[in-house]
């Protein structure tokens, strides 16, 4: 519970600001005097562990969830220096290349990599090719991803073609994530970690 | 050749259509009719739009049930069916109005993308039960297809009320073909070059990019670079792409 604290202070303080009032992201904002644009990322979040529902007029209130969560809290702590940086469990990112790539995974029947690039690279990641070569690697060796015999014909001259994968273990909408310096991955939706097997090819 | 999305005027008026949908007057009029030919970029723009925006895609099929469509649907959410479809229709709608929530609060519209939707455009069944998403949870849904869900949708008054917004695909304007040439091709491109694909592939985005892979490997070859562009006359006498209507060859003639 301190981590959750020291961790994700703005949600918890969305989550004390709203009590047992229903209040819109604005008055949110106002009564935490904080951006608005952060209230509704936190809130975001908040809603995606289910400790706050959203009313139909755009208002926010405790889900019974949330309010068990606010009373089992005990005092708020502040982070100290020594543990700033560390985080005590992996957490699910919205909006990442490997989200996007995930998502992307899960709509295509086969797919290459320059296929997932297509539909899920944006204008702000960074070198996304080697970036999802990383990815397609680590789901491989997790048992998500699982290569087929044909390769996708190359427009280059010289090219082998590329490899095409098809996505065997659709476990839910949120993409695994790698940690312990990628040699498990965490996958969200079933809340299991999964050690990776394999060599260190290229995928 | 380059792996970026790029741009159309057909996309920028789906988008613009996003925006209307989201500012309409009506609610339950939520609705949108995606339709053209093959070919014209549909499902890689709807594939780029469901992965960027988190919204759910399904993809009919022709012997599709209104119960097989609320298992589909399930399973996208990852959620095991119940056995009645009073449950399951209950579960979908939970899952999706969870969703909703969830991209609300972030100022995002969720919808569900039903691709190939022709196949589905004349099913009472799953067409109602669309509407009742639609009615009851304010549910977007986006309908992708070859152009005969609008005429089939005039059997069901009901439901075409509630569209909101059509998008038509059309073929690819010359500057959208210059823009694959900008975006895709690895070599530099004279104009004269990128007029005659898109008269001769009549702007179908499929056979654009093919002729965009037989020019690049010709420019490759030959030492194409800014100040020496591959140009129409420099091709003279090779194969451009091959002929949607006759599956020949397309030649490019000796005497341009």
């Amino acid at each position: 519970m301190a981590a959750y604290h020291s961790t994700y202070p703005r949600q918890f303080a969305i989550l004390g600001a709203l009590g047992c009032k229903q209040l819109t992201l604005a008055q949110i904002a106002e009564h935490l005097m904080t951006p608005v644009d952060a209230i509704s990322a936190a809130a975001s979040r908040l809603v995606l562990r289910g400790y706050i529902a959203r009313l139909e007029k755009g208002q926010f209130e405790l889900t019974p969830e949330g309010t068990d969560f606010l009373r089992a809290a005990p005092g708020i702590t502040m982070r100290s220096p020594s543990d700033s940086g560390k985080r005590t469990k992996t957490s699910w990112r919205s909006g990442t290349l490997r989200q996007r790539a995930w998502n992307g995974m899960r709509i295509m029947s086969r797919f290459s990599i320059p296929d997932i690039l297509t539909i899920a690279r944006n204008e702000t990641d960074r070198y996304p090719a080697n970036a999802l070569q990383k990815y397609f690697m680590l789901l491989k060796r997790g048992g998500y991803l699982r290569e087929l015999p044909t390769r996708q014909k190359g427009t280059a001259a010289s090219s082998n073609g590329f490899k095409q994968y098809t996505l065997i273990k659709d476990t839910g909408p949120f993409a695994p994530s790698a940690k312990n310096n990628e040699t498990v991955l965490f996958d969200h939706n079933t809340k299991q970690m999964i050690k990776l097997g394999g060599a260190h090819e290229k995928a | 050749m380059k792996t970026v999305f790029v741009e159309t005027e057909n996309t920028r008026r789906f988008a613009q259509a996003l925006i209307a949908l989201e500012k309409r007057g009506a609610n339950e009029a939520c609705l949108m009719v995606v339709d053209g030919q093959p070919g014209l970029g549909k499902t890689t723009a709807l594939h780029r739009w469901a992965v960027q925006s988190n919204c759910v895609y399904v993809r009919a099929k022709r012997e599709w049930t209104p119960s097989w469509f609320l298992n589909d649907l399930l399973a996208q959410f990852h959620i095991d069916p119940v056995h009645t479809f009073q449950g399951r229709y209950k579960q979908a709608l939970e899952a999706m109005l969870a969703r909703q929530t969830t991209l609300g609060v972030q100022k995002r519209t969720f919808a569900i993308v039903v691709d190939e939707a022709d196949h589905v455009s004349r099913s009472s069944g799953i067409m109602e039960s669309i509407r009742d998403f639609s009615d009851m949870g304010d549910i977007v849904f986006v309908l992708v297809g070859m152009g005969k869900i609008r005429d089939n949708l005039t059997k069901f008054p009901q439901i075409a009320s509630r569209i909101a917004q059509y998008v038509r695909f059309e073929n690819a304007t010359l500057k959208d073909v210059r823009g694959f040439f900008d975006g895709l091709c690895d070599v530099p491109v004279a104009d004269d070059l990128v007029a005659f694909t898109h008269q001769v592939t009549m702007g179908f985005n499929r056979e654009v990019k093919e002729a965009i892979a037989t020019i690049e490997k010709f420019g490759k070859r030959n030492g194409a670079d800014e100040k020496n562009p591959v140009t129409l006359s420099a091709m003279r006498g090779s194969m451009l792409v091959n002929d949607r209507r006759t599956g020949s060859p397309i030649i490019i003639p000796a005497g341009v």
